[in-house]
């Protein structure tokens, strides 16, 4: 294919007109999964394995804005154990490289970021997974 | 019988833009610590000890210098010092000590040996102050992760002179002081740039005048003013003046998109766009941005302000990019186009946007697949179908 034709396709990924607004997800089965920016959230059962409270509400490691996906509402964020049955780490990598902390909510929560739309989830066990980089063979930084 | 509880009056509401606009004013301030400051910290430092039954430090051990850098290194030294101290082990400390000085010293292009007694006159022995502004420019340096050996110094840098000697004062003292020199952090307290819990609380103090004894959070309140960053130990305090510069984007964040976002009077510069913190060079020399260097470049936000800055198009165009899977990323909200680009080396690249963020973003996939949809599965470890929404 030209080369032309790439520039034309990012171009329309640049120009997409973004949607900052509130993604609201009033009803989230178990096996489904939001996306925001470089982390994964997935409903799981409420008897998921999870470890010890963290003591945080942030879900993503690091001190950058990047890393600030915090999980805000009536909910505790615990140590993670085991992934999702249905996420498979690649050949280069190990569930670590993927496995984030398990947030229980007791009521509605948000999960928000500086920059990114914030998502409105119903109660419920959640398992935060995270991209993986390529380039690095290591979770997602940013 | 317990107290009502306060509840916001309208009044006060109206109030909280100003409290708040002022108290990022005093966060964002670049005027210089003068002798009203110094004075005004020095009673707030002793009153902050005393608040938490703490002996102050000696008026000589607290310690005013130029940047958190500075602050930050000699009170990871110093602590060092004061450890070994403690442990009885004087001798190899003032054996180490006077090596390390001397290293320092010779390391350091402007040195000042200020009038300050043992531990603490380390703080002033590694001021990194160097002469001349223009020697600035190679700078990586995070004051608040010091530890941290920047990966793009340039050849011509302050930074390597600096760094040196660092390096020569922690070699000498072994790898505990460099555990000392690394934990620093826990000392330290932000000073007039972490304004926001100050803010609040006196918001009630000086607005609300909420029935409190505020006496021993005026000092602390206090601090947050008149001094910047700070690192408080036992044995002494070393304070951080303010910097020169300061400059933010439309949304309060870290930026400069041809200079240091932040600066101060001792050359040290932080750069950003932003709020992304970047290389010097990326910000000084954006001509010097190259294929090979976006390419290298491991973290994903420097990585995409790179490619940005090099240009997309050029990009593109350099490397030759080859499509190969075009499709519309299904989501109920937060749904955008996105593409599979081959470039010239054979490496597959996903681009896409978070739908939120209006950014584009560039991330490897795996060689030989196919799609976007199972690019991203390879990226995210699990079926893309299961994502409601995004952003």
């Amino acid at each position: 294919m030209p080369k032309l034709l790439a520039l034309t396709e990012v171009e329309k990924i640049a120009n997409t007109k973004p949607d900052p607004t509130v993604r609201l997800a009033r009803r989230l089965d178990i096996g489904q999964a939001i996306h925001q920016g470089d982390v994964y959230v997935h409903r799981v059962k409420d008897d998921h394995p999870r470890g010890e409270p963290l003591g945080t509400r942030q879900v993503a490691v690091g001190t950058t804005v990047g890393a600030r996906h915090f999980a805000e509402g009536p909910l505790t964020v615990y140590a993670g154990k085991q992934l999702p049955e249905w996420v498979t780490p690649g050949e280069d990598y190990e569930t670590a490289d993927y496995l984030g902390p398990v947030v229980v909510a007791s009521e509605e929560w948000v999960l928000t970021h500086p920059e990114h739309a914030h998502h409105q989830l119903p109660k419920g066990t959640y398992q935060v997974t995270y991209q993986i980089n390529e380039t690095t063979k290591k979770r997602v930084v940013d | 019988m317990s107290k009502k509880p306060y509840e916001l009056t309208e009044e006060h509401r109206a109030q909280m833009g100003p409290w708040r606009d002022k108290w990022i004013a005093n966060a964002r301030s670049t005027k210089p610590m003068d002798e009203e400051d110094r004075a005004a910290m020095r009673v707030a430092i002793r009153g902050i000890y005393e608040a938490v039954g703490r002996k102050p430090p000696l008026e000589d051990r607290i310690v005013f210098v130029t940047s958190p850098f500075v602050a930050a290194f000699a009170a990871g030294a110093a602590a060092y010092v004061w450890h070994q101290r403690g442990k009885g082990d004087g001798s190899t400390v003032e054996a180490t000590f006077a090596a390390t000085a001397e290293a320092t010293h010779l390391a350091t292009a402007d040195a000042t040996f200020a009038a300050t007694i043992e531990a603490t006159s380390l703080a002033t022995r590694c001021d990194v102050r160097v002469a001349h502004s223009d020697e600035v420019g190679g700078t990586t340096w995070d004051a608040t992760s010091h530890a941290t050996i920047p990966n793009t110094p340039d050849d011509e840098s302050w930074w390597c002179t600096g760094h040196r000697g660092c390096v020569e004062a922690v070699r000498a003292y072994g790898d505990e002081a460099l555990k000392c020199a690394t934990l620093s952090y826990r000392m330290r307290q932000g000073g007039n740039q972490w304004s926001g819990w100050a803010a609040f609380l006196s918001f009630f103090r000086h607005v609300v005048k909420l029935d409190i004894d505020y006496s021993q959070f005026a000092h602390w309140e206090a601090a947050s003013i008149h001094g910047g960053p700070r690192y408080m130990h036992q044995e002494f305090c070393i304070i951080s003046d303010r910097p020169e510069i300061l400059t933010v984007d439309d949304q309060g964040r870290p930026h400069n998109e041809t200079g240091p976002f932040c600066r101060w009077r001792d050359g040290i510069s932080l750069y950003a766009i932003h709020g992304v913190r970047m290389p010097a060079w990326a910000v000084l020399h954006p001509e010097k941005i190259t294929v090979e260097k976006i390419r290298a470049e491991e973290n994903a936000e420097v990585r995409r302000i790179l490619t940005e800055r090099y240009g997309i198009g050029r990009y593109l165009t350099d490397t030759v990019a080859e499509v190969v899977d075009v499709d519309y990323e299904g989501a109920q909200k937060g749904a955008a186009p996105r593409a599979l680009l081959k470039d010239a080396d054979g490496r597959l690249w996903l681009v896409g946007t978070d739908g939120s963020t209006g950014r584009t973003y560039y991330m490897e996939a795996p060689e030989g697949t196919p799609t976007c949809a199972k690019a991203h599965v390879a990226l995210c470890g699990f079926d893309e179908f299961r994502i409601v929404n995004k952003s």
